[in-house]
């Protein structure tokens, strides 16, 4: 139902309310994904900077500095997906097993895979983050039977 | 001339092909000065209910609902036309008219489905005979007099590989691939694509457009496992255009996860952003089909 088929004719100051409230809303909106966008990079932040002082860091951890930004760490998950195409899975392991907790926990979020624990094992995360490698080979896998 | 013909297909069920089709449809029936033929090809006529349940008629007479029946009745639908085809071939004679298309409103028209689809291979139906079908019967369409002169004519495809699939895959402009962020809804796009060359043999090769829906947004972002699906998509559209010498373009449109998109279908109008959303969907296609 439309506006006009609410308000009887004329009532014109109704409706210029009406109007203001739906651009309030509208910037509201804005001001809401601003917010949002400020708490990720906020978070991501926290996350690359809470290593070092984290108690439950292990000591191999806080030897092995976080890098890290998003888009490192992106890097780093295309670098491992390319491996893990050619077959050369010792290396993947190899490499994430090089990586800070900090930086393995990153890259489960940039991946879109948070750990659901606060403290997320490091076990967890491998499994997480090979987890994803493979969903990525298995997309483009086809196996054409004429070829076996 | 001949109007241009998208077909929206995923192998994989629940990716949104119906409320990707229905919104379009009335995204550019409303938006544009084109002329709108959609046509349900999908036996499980989800496509079809909605016309029926989002008429506005303002009240409880089921205008469309009526109108089916006669065109049931006096045996005027695709099916219908499906089975004289298999008969007389290239000799083909269907009477189509506003008995087989159903008038939404002035600019967008609709071919509903029926049940019997369901049954093609059951009825005898061989992939042969009917392969040829949907580019005769958009022919018939397109040079009756008694019809506009659609200008778009909008495909929801069913999500398994039917025979009247294999018929417009065979011959439309765009193939339209919607896909989900998971891994299954992004698998179906490589089981279209792989099929589409090796077992289809489309002419001419038609283009291939693929983007995401029912993206999470949170706080107005496409969340991070959006965006991971997104990539991985992209990518192997990018692989298989290579591979295959053919052009996969992935769009930078994206649609929102919506719980008003599923009520839009059943009960009224889009909500405002999708609109927009869809809006850019069509100018992406509307460029890519020049």
């Amino acid at each position: 139902m439309i506006k006009k088929d609410i308000l009887p004719a004329g009532d014109s100051e109704t409706g210029g309310v009406l109007d203001e409230i739906g651009e309030l809303k509208e910037i509201l909106r804005e001001v809401s994904k601003k917010l949002t966008r400020i708490e990720a990079q906020v978070k991501r932040g926290v996350i690359s900077a809470g290593s070092k002082t984290s108690e439950l860091a292990t000591v191999a951890d806080v030897a092995k500095p976080a890098n890290s930004s998003a888009v490192s760490v992106l890097e780093v998950y295309e670098e491992l997906r390319l491996q893990a195409k050619n077959g050369r899975e010792l290396e993947v392991r190899q490499k994430l097993s090089a990586m800070s907790a900090t930086d393995l926990n990153l890259m489960c979020c940039e991946l879109g895979m948070p750990p659901s624990s606060k403290n997320p094992s490091r076990k967890k995360m491998f499994e997480l983050i090979i987890g994803r490698i493979k969903q990525s080979l298995m997309l483009s896998r086809h196996i054409d039977r004429q070829t076996l | 001339m001949s109007p241009k013909s998208i077909a929206v297909i995923n192998f994989k069920g629940g990716v949104g092909k119906t409320t990707v089709t229905w919104s379009l449809g009335n995204i550019i029936s409303q938006g544009t000065d084109l002329e709108v033929l959609m046509l349900d090809l999908d036996p499980q006529m989800s496509l079809t209910e909605a016309i029926g349940l989002n008429e506005n008629t303002g009240h409880l007479d089921d205008k469309f609902g009526k109108w089916y029946e006669q065109s049931l009745k006096h045996r005027l639908t695709i099916y219908d036309a499906l089975e004289v085809f298999k008969k007389a071939g290239q000799n083909f004679k269907f009477p189509v008219g506003f008995d087989t298309i159903y008038q939404i409103d002035e600019q967008l028209h609709f071919i509903p489905s029926v049940e019997e689809l369901y049954w093609l291979d059951l009825d005898g139906f061989e992939g042969k005979s009917v392969k040829d079908f949907i580019r005769q019967f958009s022919g018939k369409i397109a040079n009756s007099p008694n019809l506009p002169k659609y200008d778009l004519m909008l495909f929801d495809c069913s999500p398994s590989f039917s025979l009247l699939t294999y018929s417009v895959l065979s011959c439309c402009d765009l193939i339209l691939i919607p896909v989900n962020p998971d891994y299954f809804g992004s698998r179906g796009l490589s089981l279209v694509l792989n099929s589409l060359q090796k077992r289809i043999e489309p002419y001419p090769f038609p283009k291939i457009a693929v983007f995401m829906n029912k993206a999470k947004i949170y706080g107005g972002l496409l969340t991070n496992e959006v965006q991971f699906y997104m990539r991985e998509v992209k990518r192997l559209c990018a692989e298989i255009s290579k591979d295959n010498n053919i052009e996969v373009r992935f769009l930078e449109s994206t649609i929102r996860e919506s719980v008003g998109l599923k009520r839009a279908i059943n009960e009224g109008e889009l909500p405002r952003e999708l609109v927009r959303e869809f809006e850019q969907l069509w100018r992406e296609c509307e460029e890519y089909l020049k």
